[in-house]
């Protein structure tokens, strides 16, 4: 069972948070590159460490890019964004100036990378702190590589961790990538989340 | 004159944020919703609506693709576009559309503004 502790309601919120972090990401890399970027509907789910990576793996991306980036707060846990290899490539030559060699876009890859880790993770944050009224910081981001069971384990949390995934698809021009969000939390942790989520959903209903 | 509000998000939780904000400002609004635009233009064809609220990325249909369709059924109608996609070409096919936008995340604020700018235009 993938969706055991969140209700249909808390996903749904969970989902318009996240929906409005990459929204705000993606204005900032539109600002960036000077062109749209198009955003497909996000898919959060709630599942086990081992299902995550299941269906990470069977996208059939082999070599994954990641940017971690750990968090505090009134929960805490580890952000992960991940993205198919190519696609990470992909994305770091639009960000570059099309003048730049090979070989500076190889140097400045992480560098790139981890940009693009912070709008996006740091607009995710934001977004759920401020509209579930918590506290959440993030850390320095790091960028790695590896399968999807090298990046979670690397990641020092617990195998009986919770992950929240949410996986969606923006398109630059000429391309179109794929990425993943995994907060990896601890049963503890996502309690309080849900509690969180509760408390802002029973606010609505009132 | 009864105002009759259409609200299109698949958000469950957006659409009872805008629900809830809106009666708390304003007694005498009836509300629709409509989680796709599908819906949205079933609701438009059955009901005498006054103003819309569009959200832009749903599954199907976006929000954008409609417009047109809303102000043939509803010549008078007023929209107003609001969403998390708050890139510069959004807020450029707002214009072009000639409808108006509110970014996400909602907030008391907008709504009352978003409410202050449809009476105005009623």
């Amino acid at each position: 069972m993938s969706q055991y502790m969140l209700s249909d309601i808390n996903l749904d919120t969970l989902t318009e948070l996240f929906n409005i972090g990459i929204g705000q990401a993606a204005a900032s890399l539109s600002d960036m590159i000077n062109e749209n970027v198009e955003l497909s509907v996000p898919h959060v789910s709630c599942k086990t460490m081992k299902d995550a990576e299941t269906e990470i793996d069977n996208e059939d991306w082999k070599q994954l890019s990641a940017i971690k980036q750990m968090f505090e707060g009134d929960f805490s846990g580890n952000a992960l964004l991940i993205f198919p290899e190519k696609d990470s490539l992909a994305l770091v030559r639009r960000l570059l100036d099309s003048d730049i060699s090979i070989d500076e876009i190889s140097e400045l890859e992480e560098d790139v990378l981890l940009e693009v880790g912070n709008i996006i993770l740091n607009a995710c944050f934001y977004s759920i702190s401020n509209i579930l009224e918590c506290k959440i910081a993030g850390e320095i981001p790091t960028h790695s590589r590896g399968n999807c069971r090298q990046l979670f384990s690397s990641s020092g949390i617990d195998s009986d961790s919770i992950i929240l995934q949410l996986s969606m698809k923006f398109s630059i021009p000429n391309h179109d990538v794929h990425g993943v969000i995994s907060f990896l939390m601890s049963m503890n942790a996502l309690q309080k989340l849900i509690s969180l989520l509760d408390q802002y959903v029973a606010k609505l209903s009132v | 004159m009864i105002k009759s509000l259409l609200v299109v998000d698949d958000s469950r939780v957006s659409r009872m944020m805008i629900i809830s904000f809106v009666n708390a400002f304003e007694d005498g609004w009836s509300i629709l919703e409509a989680a796709n635009c599908d819906e949205a233009i079933e609701q438009a064809k059955n009901n005498q609506i006054t103003a819309v609220s569009l959200d832009l990325n749903m599954p199907g249909r976006k929000g954008i693709e409609i417009i047109p369709e809303l102000k043939e059924l509803h010549p008078n109608i007023h929209i107003t576009i609001l969403t998390a996609n708050i890139q510069k070409s959004v807020l450029t096919q707002a214009e072009e559309f000639g409808v108006s936008f509110i970014a996400k995340p909602i907030t008391e604020i907008k709504v009352s503004e978003l409410l202050t700018e449809i009476n105005a235009s009623l």
